[in-house]
């Protein structure tokens, strides 16, 4: 034993307690840095020296060392980070699908005097003002202007539609980039940390970056994580692999019908089930179409029962004003309630809309009553609050069976959820069909058969199927069509309906994840993060420890210093 | 809240996400304050929001309801102020025609009311051509052709039998229009037996005169008829039109209560919600600032 151990201690003291405080600074430098956990220097006693004992015979005694610094420790709580990732992607979703749902709001101005509601009333309120007064120039200009007016509003609606859907098919694109940014950094984070944690170390800052950009990950998509002992994670998306030890893949994302799929590099689909992609492929693909298939129900029920009335009448210029449309579509042509973009195109017809066109807009409804004779204007203003009959969607198609069991296919898409799959589920021996089956899911479940009475099946949803059967028999063969029965305001009023409790839903959703992600969020910070009053009190602590280690190397080198110089001074 | 370690971060990011949340209230109510209207979008709240469209929507029908039974009854009153001249005209040519049929009476002076009531045809074909906003009431569809024209003693009707209706309902269709030759009660009849009147008294026929005051009389009774009638109309128009009034003031209501601010709730709401962003503003203060370090040395 010596003095010179001592020594020896009170260095380690040093270093250690030097070291303490650069951990202190490293925390207080990176008290706002996002992603952050505060590091810890563990101290520890260093080994004892084991000395045979002076004052107990044959037993050794054991002399401490001094100190030293274990390891720099991480805290943190891996328990939230799953929650808060959880509730990330929930966030993720309903933030993405709040902001589209909300701006699919604006694009119909309700309730507003702008608002397409407004306009549809307008459109059937100038039919009257031309019973009113049917032979008036003004009122037909009035009347062709507010119909050129709805149409170009179902075309802007329509339009809007159309570039949101655009615009977050570029936003699918971006998401994808960045997921496959972030699977490259966390693969070269993976291998940096496999090498150190290789040689014993514990790369905490890296770590940290990687813990972020898995956070990051957790919002756009949901994944799941898996530590591997080597150091390493795995991130699954969708059951595949994205990122493991060594490996990292990338979403492809390839044009599939005019929009941009995503696919792994075999080809084969990724399965997005939550976060702000899976949000953005909801909207893209269900919720846009959904709306779209909506004006275009309208634009078509316009177009079909505004046409049909409007041939039967004659305009000002008697005969030659008969068995014209009036709506028609923007290119001149006729338009085509089978076509599927008739929302897009609609417009006054060509006729209406020329020099003069207004005179041939048919307010009379025979040739003899023209031009006092208003009451085809009459007929057209009560359509308003008459079925709004049409198609829409994919039509509805039937194979015929050469044997007596019957096969009816067809797909009708309209408002949420009026997606029915329909097929025959029974035909008589006539092979008329008596029943049908009806599926609202895509045609995996059927619910139970629905009789045909009368050429007509109720599917609900005020949905009825009609077998064109010139009233004889229902047989295969027979072409059928889905009715809607609605109004124009009804159909149009649900269709409000359903996009305002969605984005309603979606906004409250939306409050709800920010406040569950805040108090993870809290959690985490209550563990892991900076606290600078805690790091004050360390600071001062090793600062404390330093100065009296230092006071020991000074009473040691004075304590040398008696030996040395104050002792043997006898014979001098 | 954690029980755990407060760190400073976990203080600032709470004032941080309060002060957001009752900004973000306070500037909603706010909007509602400033634009008095309490919907703005249908996820506000649907089923309001569904109702409001409802109604405007039938506000706006019933106004354009009201519009129509205003033109109707301008129509209406056009043809009850023709139908009033052609009683008049009537009354003294059935006066004329009582004189005229006096047994005492020459030719010079039946001639002399001849020429009076020749007069009185004029004024009978002018009130069955009379035309509101430029089209002719009496004619049926022909609106634009003069109904009635008269050459020697032949009456011609130009028009047709065609009814004018108006919507003033949903589906409620109402004609508002008299046509010139109807077999129950026609004005051609009426102008005609002006026309026979003058012919008998310049032909100082006597007898036919006397006959004539009975023609006159049937004459009389249709253009009553006809006045009832459209009397009967415009008395409805005034019902409905009342009736439209009265809707329209319930259904603003309706309307109002349902999209518009209650300003004496919503004022109480935008104070209380100025107290607590102000009192988080101070409080917020008051906690970010301190630290240890500001009581070190």
């Amino acid at each position: 034993m010596s003095i010179l151990l001592g020594l020896n201690t009170a260095v380690r003291a040093l270093l250690a307690q030097q070291q303490a405080i650069n951990t202190t600074a490293h925390n207080i430098a990176n008290a706002n840095t996002p992603g952050f956990s505060r590091q810890q220097a563990m101290l520890a006693p260093t080994d004892p020296f084991t000395v045979p004992g002076s004052n107990r015979t044959g037993l050794a005694q054991q002399i401490g060392t001094g100190v030293t610094i274990s390891e720099i420790r991480r805290i943190r709580d891996q328990f939230l980070d799953v929650q808060f990732r959880q509730r990330n992607e929930l966030l993720g979703y309903w933030e993405t699908a709040s902001r589209e749902l909300s701006q699919m709001e604006n694009t119909f101005s309700e309730p507003t005097e702008h608002g397409l509601g407004y306009q549809m009333s307008q459109f059937f309120n100038r039919w009257r003002d031309l019973s009113n007064d049917p032979r008036n120039v003004a009122v037909r200009l009035a009347l062709r202007e507010e119909a050129s007016n709805l149409a170009a509003f179902i075309r802007d609606a329509y339009a809007h539609l159309k570039e949101q859907q655009a615009a977050i098919d570029e936003r699918v694109v971006i998401q994808a980039d960045q997921i496959n940014s972030i699977s490259d950094q966390i693969n070269a984070l993976n291998d940096q940390i496999t090498k150190v944690v290789a040689v014993g170390d514990t790369p905490n800052d890296l770590m940290d970056r990687r813990d972020l950009l898995i956070d990051d990950l957790s919002k756009l998509v949901k994944i799941t994580k898996i530590e591997i002992p080597t150091g390493s994670v795995s991130i699954s998306v969708g059951g595949i692999q994205l990122v493991g030890p060594g490996y990292a893949t990338h979403i492809d994302t390839p044009l599939v019908n005019g929009y941009h799929d995503l696919q792994w590099a075999d080809g084969t689909s990724v399965s997005i089930l939550g976060g702000e992609l899976k949000a953005l492929l909801d909207m893209r693909d269900v919720e846009i179409p959904d709306k779209l298939v909506n004006l275009e129900a309208l634009a078509d029920g316009l177009i079909d029962t505004v046409n049909a009335q409007h041939r039967t009448g004659y305009g000002l210029g008697g005969a030659a004003d008969n068995g014209l449309d009036f709506f028609g579509n923007l290119d001149g042509t006729a338009a085509d309630t089978a076509d599927t973009d008739n929302a897009a195109k609609i417009d006054i017809a060509a006729l209406i809309r020329a020099f003069n066109g207004e005179n041939r807009i048919a307010a009379s409804s025979t040739l003899a009553g023209v031009p006092g004779d208003s009451s085809n204007a009459n007929s057209i203003a009560s359509l308003q609050f008459g079925l709004l009959l049409g198609g829409s969607g994919a039509p509805v198609t039937q194979s015929n069976s050469s044997s007596d069991s019957a096969n009816l296919t067809g797909i009708y898409t309209g408002t949420a959820p009026m997606s029915f799959v329909v097929r025959v589920a029974a035909v008589d021996g006539l092979g008329r069909i008596t029943s049908v089956e009806v599926s609202t899911d895509g045609g995996s479940t059927f619910g139970a058969a629905v009789a045909v009475t009368s050429n007509a099946a109720s599917v609900g949803n005020g949905l009825t199927i009609t077998f064109d059967a010139a009233g004889t028999a229902n047989t295969v063969g027979d072409t059928f069509g889905f009715d809607r029965n609605s109004t124009f305001e009804d159909f149009y009023r649900g269709m409000i309906a359903t996009l305002g409790v969605q984005s309603q839903e979606a906004a409250r959703e939306t409050v709800n994840q920010q406040s569950l992600v805040r108090n993870v969020q809290q959690a985490r910070d209550s563990a892991a993060g900076v606290s600078l009053d805690e790091e004050a009190t360390n600071m001062v602590k090793f600062q404390r420890a330093y100065e009296a280690a230092a006071r020991l190397v000074t009473t040691l080198d004075e304590m040398l210093d008696t030996l040395i110089n104050r002792t043997g001074t006898v014979g001098r | 809240m954690p029980l755990g370690r407060i760190t400073h971060n976990m203080i600032a990011d709470t004032f941080q996400a309060n002060l957001s949340e009752i900004s973000r209230r306070l500037q909603k109510v706010h909007e509602e304050l400033s634009s008095g209207q309490r919907l703005r979008r249908p996820s506000d709240d649907p089923p309001s929001v569904i109702q409001a469209v409802s109604l405007r929507s039938t506000i706006q029908t019933n106004d354009q309801y009201l519009r129509t039974i205003d033109l109707s009854k301008t129509w209406l009153e056009s043809t009850e102020s023709a139908l009033n001249n052609l009683t008049d005209v009537l009354q003294r040519a059935r006066e004329l025609a009582v004189q005229g049929a006096n047994a005492a009476l020459g030719p010079a002076e039946r001639r002399a009311l001849a020429n009076e009531v020749d007069q009185l045809v004029g004024g009978a074909v002018a009130a069955a051509n009379t035309s509101a906003g430029g089209s002719y009431v009496f004619a049926g569809h022909a609106i634009t052709t003069q109904p009635f024209t008269v050459s020697g003693s032949t009456v011609t009707y130009n028009g047709d039998n065609g009814s004018m209706s108006r919507e003033i309902g949903p589906n409620l269709l109402i004609s508002i229009n008299v046509t010139g030759d109807r077999s129950d009660a026609s004005i051609k009849t009426v102008i005609e037996s002006l026309i026979t009147l003058r012919d008998d008294l310049n032909n100082n026929a006597g007898s036919a005169v006397s006959n004539d005051v009975g023609t006159i009389d049937s004459a009389l009774d249709a253009v009553l008829k006809l006045r009832a009638e459209t009397g009967a109309k415009v008395n409805r128009f005034d019902f409905v039109s009342q009736r439209l009034q009265d809707i329209k003031l319930e259904l603003t209501r309706l309307l109002s209560n349902t999209q518009d601010v209650d300003m004496a709730e919503t004022i109480t709401r935008f104070q209380l919600e100025e107290n607590v962003y102000q009192s988080a503003l101070q409080a917020g203060a008051k906690a970010i600032q301190p630290s240890l370090l500001d009581f070190m040395r």
